[in-house]
């Protein structure tokens, strides 16, 4: 019998059963691990695969490329997903496809020497706009208004022209 | 034909030097008879239209006519090319899409010099600016790439073709759009540089040139985007945007030309920013020059690139001829560009146009830099590097992020200073309505797909979307709320409905409200984009009824076939998509093959509604096995991509439409006459 019933109605589960459930949790479990080292690898791979270009010369990644019967998409693949395969670090893997191919195979340029400049300069052109921007509007302010050397308390005609002019043009009707 | 050809670009080159000559000469001397040779000048201009639609006309026919003696028809046509392509053909090569260029060019300058009334000095010193950028054309056309050269020797019986990948019908439409908007930048430069170079006064150069910018930015936007579309339908990796230097060359004219729609307002308004206005403009023509020079020269590798040839060097001469003589009457008459205001506050609309022109600028330098930087590195390192999507990725997500917050907060702050109560106030429901999206998106269960599940800590690429996404919510809410509270004041004074008097207040103030149409227009392409995070793929060898999964969706071998067209051949691939258990389409991509150019092409097919793109393209067959490969897609909200670009094309128009009268306070007539209140015009405040 595989259920006995105690008094209080929960079912008692017999240790047969007790050690197939664990069983299967385990099995679960390692085959869950597996599937998910498995999708580990395919997303390393898909990343790796998105840093690299594909050296046909069509420009695209190695993962975008779509060439029919491109010559360098499925060899670079294979070597990718090999060197991922084998647990090889992502740095050890970038050298191998450099060394191989030249530093054209990197989609983005490094971040080491002359390279580093690449990606610091558009951060120091925002600086150094803000700062330029910021510098711009506090020059602006200290400028002094224009005060019109007439006697006190004429206002002229032409200037309330100009002030009507002025009132319509930023109030936008 | 060829002679004709030949003899009517050397015309066109002869009657642009005489209109540039003459024109001068007229403007520079003080004699009686000065009128009267600028008018000769004028004429000579718009001769030049003539002759260069003639010569355009004879290469077209040249096209129908299988004309393979012309090299250029040789090269770029065959027999069984379809007439459209064969029209096509004109912009499809390097010398006839100079030769394009020009026509269009003369177009502009065309209607240009029949409106001459508006202002004859004026017009007539950007005249001669606009001959002058004719007489380079026309000498590359007739000295460097010849568009009529014949072939030697013995003919071959059909000429090679049009590369595969401009035979698809948006290829017909989409150069001439971005030829349009490069071209078109050589108005409000003209114009801004005859204006610096006369001491114009006041602002009337900017409100003459105000439709032709919009004009030009619009193509601009249509070709960059129509450019996408083409590449996401033909180029078969699913994507729209790969940050080819070609694609980038058109993208940069569009920041500054952005960065000047938005920063001649100040000009207009407050008398401020008149020296950068002028090299924003200049700057816009430059780049859009530079953009064709990056295409045609070879200096950048690119699929998009015409065959490498030496007219760099013309290029590179008349950009630096163009960057002194701006430089040359800037320094000249720099006084006369003084700002007529000072920056009150640094919460204003004032300082919003100055950061968002900070940041437009940045991303055209970023944009720039990025796509030079391989031909930096090898004059200094000595080997060339690769500048691909991830660090045009990484370096202008974070601006165009700013951007969008920018253009929330713009509209909200007024000019001269805003009180940070008042900012508060009109800020506070916006961003409450951002934050709600935020935290419904981040709330929702992945299962459901993107944009929905965000998780932003588990990726930046999700931070990014999600950030976006609420970025565009708040820029939706500060617009619409701009409409409702004006669309109230007139109903208020009207008494009609709020519908009627948004539509009212819209056609009031066409410039302002089209720009907010444009901006809806932007955040629904941002959200489209943001899409591109979520993006899926897989690929598989399928047989008839295997099956291969991608989201909800299950795709079916169902059978493939064999198509002959007089122009290729094609291998479909006939698929069933299933959803849910039930069968919702039948998708057909291809492969195709061009016998006179010897190349293959893939043809995706795609599935595409507001929540996502499934996109399946027939990658041939496995040479080892010799079964077909298909690669599937899952592109989230795609089509909203195309979607926004229609309403920001449909804001460009309203932004050109005249404004209508102002909208009358309507009295009852019951009211008696001692109180009746005097109609008064009623328009939106700022």
């Amino acid at each position: 019998m595989l259920f006995k019933f105690k008094k209080t109605g929960v079912p008692h589960v017999s240790p047969f059963l007790r050690d197939m459930g664990t069983f299967r949790r385990l099995g679960t479990f390692l085959v869950m691990t597996l599937l998910f080292l498995g999708a580990g690898d395919n997303v390393r791979v898909d990343r790796l695969g998105r840093e690299l270009i594909c050296m046909c010369g069509c420009t695209q990644t190695l993962v975008g490329c779509n060439h029919l019967n491109c010559p360098y998409r499925g060899p670079m693949t294979q070597q990718l997903t090999a060197a991922v395969d084998r647990g090889d670090s992502d740095k050890a893997i970038t050298q191998f496809f450099v060394q191989t191919y030249g530093t054209l195979v990197l989609a983005a340029p490094t971040n080491r020497g002359f390279d580093r400049i690449a990606w610091l300069v558009p951060y120091i052109a925002l600086l150094a706009g803000i700062t330029l921007v910021v510098f711009i509007v506090w020059m602006w302010r200290k400028r002094p208004l224009l005060v019109h050397a007439s006697v006190p308390g004429a206002v002229r005609e032409e200037d309330l022209a100009q002030f009507r002019e002025q009132a319509r043009k930023e109030t936008g009707l | 034909m060829a002679e004709l050809g030949s003899f009517v670009l050397l015309l066109a080159l002869a009657l642009s030097g005489y209109s540039f000559l003459a024109g001068l000469v007229a403007l520079v001397i003080k004699h009686p008879g000065a009128d009267r040779l600028g008018e000769t000048a004028r004429r000579a201009g718009v001769a030049t239209f003539g002759a260069v639609f003639l010569g355009a006309l004879v290469l077209v026919v040249s096209a129908f006519r299988n004309d393979f003696s012309l090299a250029y028809i040789l090269h770029h046509s065959n027999r069984d090319l379809p007439w459209p392509y064969k029209f096509a053909t004109l912009w499809s090569g390097q010398e006839g899409s100079l030769l394009f260029w020009s026509l269009l060019l003369s177009t502009y300058g065309l209607v240009l010099r029949l409106r001459h009334k508006t202002d004859e000095r004026l017009f007539a010193h950007a005249s001669v600016i606009i001959a002058v950028v004719q007489v380079f054309f026309f000498l590359l056309l007739n000295f460097a790439a010849k568009p009529f050269a014949l072939m030697q020797g013995q003919l071959p019986a059909d000429g090679n073709g049009l590369t595969p990948l401009l035979q698809y019908p948006e290829m017909v439409i989409h150069p001439p759009m971005l030829y349009l908007g490069y071209v078109g930048f050589t108005v409000p430069f003209a114009f801004a540089l005859a204006a610096l170079a006369m001491k114009y006064p006041g602002e009337k150069w900017i409100h003459i040139t105000r439709r032709w910018t919009m004009v030009t930015w619009g193509f601009l936007t249509c070709g960059v985007f129509l450019g996408m579309h083409w590449a996401y339908n033909v180029l078969g990796w699913g994507g729209y945007w790969g940050w080819d230097p070609v694609e980038n060359a058109s993208v940069m004219p569009w920041f500054t030309g952005t960065a000047f729609l938005h920063s001649v307002m100040m000009q207009e308004k407050r008398g401020m920013l008149k020296t950068w206005n002028m090299w924003l403009i200049f700057s816009t023509f430059m780049l859009a020059i530079f953009g064709t020079f990056l295409t045609r020269s070879g200096v950048v590798n690119s699929v998009h690139a015409f065959a490498q040839s030496s007219i760099g060097d013309w290029f590179v001469t008349f950009l630096s001829i163009t960057l002194a003589v701006c430089v040359y009457f800037y320094w000249k008459n720099r006084a006369h560009l003084r700002g007529e205001h000072k920056l009150e506050s640094l919460i204003s609309r004032e300082s919003s146009f100055l950061f968002n022109n900070l940041l437009l600028l940045l991303a055209c330098f970023t944009v720039l830099w990025g796509t030079l930087f391989p031909v930096l590195s090898e004059w200094i390192q000595g080997h060339k590097v690769t500048v691909g999507p991830p660090f045009f990725n990484k370096v202008s997500i974070p601006v165009a992020l700013l951007l969008l917050l920018l253009t929330a907060v713009g509209p909200l702050l007024a000019w001269r200073k805003t009180s940070l109560e008042s900012l508060k106030r009109n800020f506070l429901w916006p961003s409450i309505g951002a934050l709600a999206i935020g935290i419904f998106l981040v709330a929702t269960p992945p299962s459901w797909g993107g944009p929905f599940g965000l998780r932003p800590w588990n990726d930046v690429s999700y931070f990014y979307s999600l950030m976006a996404i609420m970025l565009s919510a708040l820029v939706a809410f500060t617009v619409v709320s701009e409409f409702v509270r004006g669309g109230r004041v007139i109903s208020g004074h009207t008494g009609e409905g709020l519908a009627s008097s948004i539509v009212h207040l819209a056609r009031r103030n066409t410039r302002r409200y089209g720009g907010y149409i444009v901006h809806l227009g932007v955040i629904i392409v941002f959200i489209g984009f943001t899409g591109s995070a979520f993006n899926r793929e897989a690929e598989k060898e399928m047989g008839y009824g295997d099956k291969l999964d991608i989201g909800a969706y299950s795709i079916v071998g169902r059978s493939y076939t064999q198509e002959e067209h007089p122009n290729y051949t094609a291998d479909l691939a006939i698929l069933q998509v299933f959803k849910g258990g039930k069968q919702i389409d039948m998708l057909y991509p291809e492969s195709r093959f061009y016998p006179a150019s010897g190349e293959q092409q893939h043809m995706p097919a795609v599935r595409s509604t507001a929540k996502e793109d499934l996109y399946l393209v027939y990658e041939g067959q496995n040479p080892d096995t010799g079964r077909p490969i298909i690669k599937a897609h899952l592109n989230p909200l795609v089509s909203w991509i195309w979607t926004g670009v229609l309403v920001m094309v449909f804001g460009t128009i309203t932004a050109m439409v005249p404004n209508a009268a102002p909208v009358r306070a309507s009295v009852r007539a019951s009211v008696p006459a001692d109180i009746r209140v005097h109609p008064a015009p009623v328009g939106a405040g700022d």
